[in-house]
C-alpha cells in the first residue's frame, strides 16, 4: 500500500514537469498553428547551459537560474525571427520537418559542446526524505517540483487571463485576422508566445534533469510532454495541466506493476500507448473541443 | 505533360507508353548501362556510397507515394523497415528463396503500416504526424523486447540460382535491381487509378471523398504501399549489413528520410532520386571534413565525428525549407523551361 502511494506521489511530480512543458507547445500551436517538434531539445539545451553557468563557470545559483531563463527567452526569440515567421502558411509537413530538422542539428552542437557523457546536474534542493504518517517517504526534490510547478503554473494563468498581452495572447489564438484588425499586433504577440514557451522549456530543463541528470536522450520528455498535450486536447490548457500529472501517475504505476511482466521499459512507452487509443477514439483529445484536424 | 513537337499520339498502347521517344529510350538504355557497369570503375567507398544511396532510394519511393501523393505524413518509416528486415532475417536464416523473402519483408512492413495506418482514418497534419511518432516507439519496443531488437539477427549471404552476393561488389547490383524495380512500380501506381486518387485526397480530402474516391480504402492502400516498400528496403539495407538490428533503423533515419523527399520535390519520383543523393552527399561531406576539424579543435575531437554530419544535415535542411520549400524538381523544372523556351526566357 505504501509501495503505491510513493509511486503515486513520485508520478505526480514528473507529471507536472510534463504539464509545464506541454504548455510551452499548447501556447505556440494556439497561436501560430504550429506544432514545435524541438521543444524536448530546447528543454534539454537550457539544461546543458544552466549546467555550464553553475558547474563550469561558477556562477551562484540564483543568477545562474535567472540567467539560463534569460537565455530561454533569447532563443525563443531567435526562433521566432529567423526561422518561424518564413514558416507561416507553408505546408504542414515543411513545417515538422523543420522543427525536427532543428532539433537534430541543436543535438549536434550539444553532441558538440558538452559530449555525450550523462553529466550530474548541480544540487538544487537538499538531499533528504521526510516520511509523512510512516506510509508516504517524499524526497525533498520531489516535493519542490510539485510545490515549483504548481506556482509556475498559478502565475502562468494569472499572466494569461489578467494581463493585457496574456489576453492578447488568448484573442490571437481564438482567430488571429479579427485579432488584427482591433489594433493588437500579432507579430509581437508570436514573439512573446515564443519566449514564454522557451522560459516553460527552461524551467522544465532545470527542474526534469535535476533527478535525471543532463543528457540527450532526456530530449525525449519532449515526446511524452507532446503526447501530454494531444491526450488532453491542443486546445486546451486545463486539459494539459489534468492530463499531465496524470500521465505521470500511470507512467510510474506501469513501470512498477507492468515490467515485471515484459522485462522493462514500460515506463517510457505507456505515454505513446495511451496517446495512439485515444486518437482513435477521441481525436480531439479527452479535454479539447473546438475544431480539430480531422475529416 | 510536355512533349517535342510531331509527337503524335494514334492509339491508347502510345498514349501509356512508359518511354515515348527516342530520346527517352537512348537515355534509359545510357543510364541503366552507367549504373550497372559503375561498380567496375569505381573505389570501394563510392560503391559503398552508390548501394546506401539506392536503398535509401527505395525506402524514400514509398514516402514519395505515402506523403507526397497521398498527404500522410509518417514519422514511423524506419519502424517499418525494421519490421521488414526482422521478417525477412529469419526467413533468409531458414533458407527461404531470396525473391519470396523480398515480398514476405515487403507484405509484413504493409501489414503493419496498414495497422498504425488506422489512425489516419480520423486523423491528419499535426495529429497523424504525433500518431506515426508513437507508432515509431511500439514497434520498437516489441522488436527489441519479442524479437531479440537490440542483439539482432545474422543475414546470411543470399542467392538467387546460385550466384550468392557474398560481397559489396555483387550486392550493389541486387540492390540497384530492386531499386530499378520498385521505381518501375511507384511509376505505374502514380499513373493509373489508384495515384490518381492518392493525388486528390492529398489535394482535398472532402472534394475527393464527393467526388466517388473512396477515402478511407485510399488512405489505408497508401499507408500499405508506402510500408511495403519500407519493409522491403529494410530487409535489403539489413542483407547490405549482414546483420539486422533496430540500431540501423533510427529515428534520425526517418527524419532525414522526410527531409530527403522535401529537398527533391515532394510528388515526383526523380525529386526522390535527386533529394537523396543531396543529402547523402550532404552527410558524406560532413563524415570527411569531420577528422579534419578535429585536427583544428582539438579539445572538441572525441564528439566531432558522430556530430558534424548531423549538424550538415540538419542546417542544411532548415535553410532548404526556408528558402525552397518546393524543392530541387522545380528548380530543375524552371531551368528546363528557361532554355526550351531559350530567347524569350528571362
Amino acid at each position: 500500500m505504501e509501495n503505491i502511494l510513493n509511486y503515486i506521489i513520485a508520478g505526480l511530480a514528473n507529471g507536472c514537469i510534463y504539464s509545464l512543458v506541454a504548455i510551452g507547445f499548447v501556447l505556440i500551436y494556439k497561436s501560430s498553428g504550429i506544432l514545435n517538434f524541438a521543444q524536448g531539445t530546447i528543454v534539454i539545451l537550457n539544461a546543458f547551459v544552466f549546467y555550464s553557468f553553475t558547474i563550469q563557470l561558477g556562477i551562484p545559483m540564483v543568477i545562474a537560474i535567472l540567467l539560463t531563463l534569460a537565455f530561454g527567452a533569447l532563443l525563443g526569440f531567435v526562433i521566432e525571427r529567423f526561422i518561424l515567421d518564413r514558416l507561416i502558411g507553408q505546408p504542414i509537413l515543411a513545417v515538422i520537418i523543420l522543427t525536427l530538422a532543428f532539433s537534430e542539428f541543436l543535438k549536434g552542437i550539444m553532441n558538440l559542446g558538452w559530449g555525450t557523457d550523462i553529466l550530474s546536474a548541480p544540487q538544487l534542493f537538499p538531499r533528504g526524505n521526510i516520511t509523512i504518517l510512516n506510509i508516504v517517504t517524499l524526497d525533498y526534490s520531489r516535493i519542490a517540483f510539485l510545490v515549483i510547478t504548481f506556482f509556475l503554473i498559478i502565475i502562468f494563468a494569472i499572466f494569461y487571463n489578467k494581463t493585457k498581452i496574456g489576453l492578447a495572447m488568448k484573442a490571437t489564438s481564438d482567430d488571429t485576422i479579427a485579432a488584427g484588425s482591433v489594433g493588437i499586433r500579432v507579430r509581437r504577440v508570436f514573439v512573446v508566445t515564443w519566449i514564454i514557451s522557451c522560459i516553460t522549456a527552461a524551467a522544465g530543463g532545470i527542474l526534469v534533469t535535476n533527478v535525471m541528470g543532463i543528457h540527450i536522450q532526456v530530449a525525449e520528455i519532449g515526446f511524452k510532454a507532446m503526447a501530454v498535450a494531444l491526450v488532453g486536447g491542443l486546445q486546451s490548457l486545463p486539459g494539459i495541466i489534468i492530463i499531465g500529472p496524470a500521465m505521470g501517475i500511470i507512467e510510474f504505476l506501469s513501470a512498477a506493476y507492468l515490467d515485471p511482466l515484459v522485462d522493462g521499459g514500460m515506463r517510457d512507452l505507456v505515454p505513446f500507448i495511451i496517446l495512439l487509443i485515444v486518437l482513435i477514439f477521441r481525436p480531439s483529445g479527452i479535454f479539447g473541443w473546438k475544431h480539430i484536424e480531422r475529416i | 505533360m510536355w512533349r517535342p513537337s510531331g509527337l503524335f499520339h494514334v492509339n491508347y498502347s502510345q498514349e501509356i507508353a512508359f518511354v515515348q521517344t527516342p530520346f527517352q529510350w537512348v537515355m534509359l538504355v545510357l543510364g541503366l548501362f552507367v549504373t550497372f557497369a559503375l561498380p567496375l570503375f569505381i573505389p570501394l567507398d563510392a560503391l559503398n556510397f552508390f548501394i546506401k544511396a539506392f536503398i535509401t532510394i527505395t525506402a524514400v519511393l514509398g514516402l514519395t507515394l505515402l506523403t507526397g501523393n497521398c498527404g500522410q505524413i509518417s514519422l514511423g518509416h524506419t519502424a517499418f523497415m525494421a519490421v521488414g528486415a526482422f521478417v525477412g532475417a529469419p526467413l533468409l536464416n531458414q533458407g527461404v528463396p531470396l525473391i519470396l523473402c523480398l515480398i514476405m519483408a515487403g507484405l509484413a512492413g504493409g501489414i503493419v503500416g496498414l495497422i498504425f495506418g488506422l489512425p489516419a482514418l480520423r486523423i491528419k497534419g499535426f495529429y497523424l504526424a504525433f500518431a506515426t511518432l508513437a507508432a515509431f516507439y511500439v514497434i520498437r519496443f516489441i522488436l527489441i523486447h519479442y524479437f531479440g531488437g537490440v542483439v539482432g539477427h545474422n543475414v546470411p549471404p543470399p542467392s538467387i540460382l546460385g550466384f550468392s552476393f557474398n560481397s559489396d561488389f555483387r550486392i550493389y547490383y541486387l540492390i540497384a535491381s530492386t531499386c530499378f524495380a520498385m521505381t518501375y512500380f511507384t511509376k505505374n501506381i502514380t499513373r493509373c487509378k489508384w495515384g490518381r486518387a492518392f493525388i486528390a485526397i492529398r489535394d482535398h480530402d472532402i472534394a475527393a471523398n464527393t467526388l466517388g474516391v473512396n477515402v478511407y480504402f485510399y488512405k489505408l492502400m497508401a499507408f500499405f504501399i508506402g510500408c511495403f516498400y519500407a519493409g522491403v528496403a529494410g530487409l535489403v539495407l539489413s542483407i547490405y549489413m549482414g546483420w539486422a538490428s533496430v540500431d540501423h533503423y533510427s529515428l534520425t533515419n526517418c527524419i532525414w528520410y522526410l527531409g530527403m523527399i522535401i529537398v527533391g520535390g515532394m510528388h515526383s519520383i526523380s525529386g526522390a532520386y535527386l533529394g537523396v543523393f543531396f543529402i547523402l552527399g550532404i552527410e558524406e561531406m560532413g563524415i570527411v571534413i569531420a577528422p579534419k576539424l578535429a585536427e583544428l579543435f582539438p579539445q572538441l575531437a572525441g564528439s566531432m565525428i558522430g556530430a558534424v554530419p548531423i549538424i550538415f544535415v540538419g542546417l542544411v535542411l532548415v535553410l532548404f525549407i526556408m528558402i525552397e520549400p518546393r524543392g530541387l524538381v522545380h528548380r530543375w523544372e524552371i531551368i528546363k523551361t528557361s532554355i526550351r523556351i531559350f530567347p524569350f526566357s528571362n
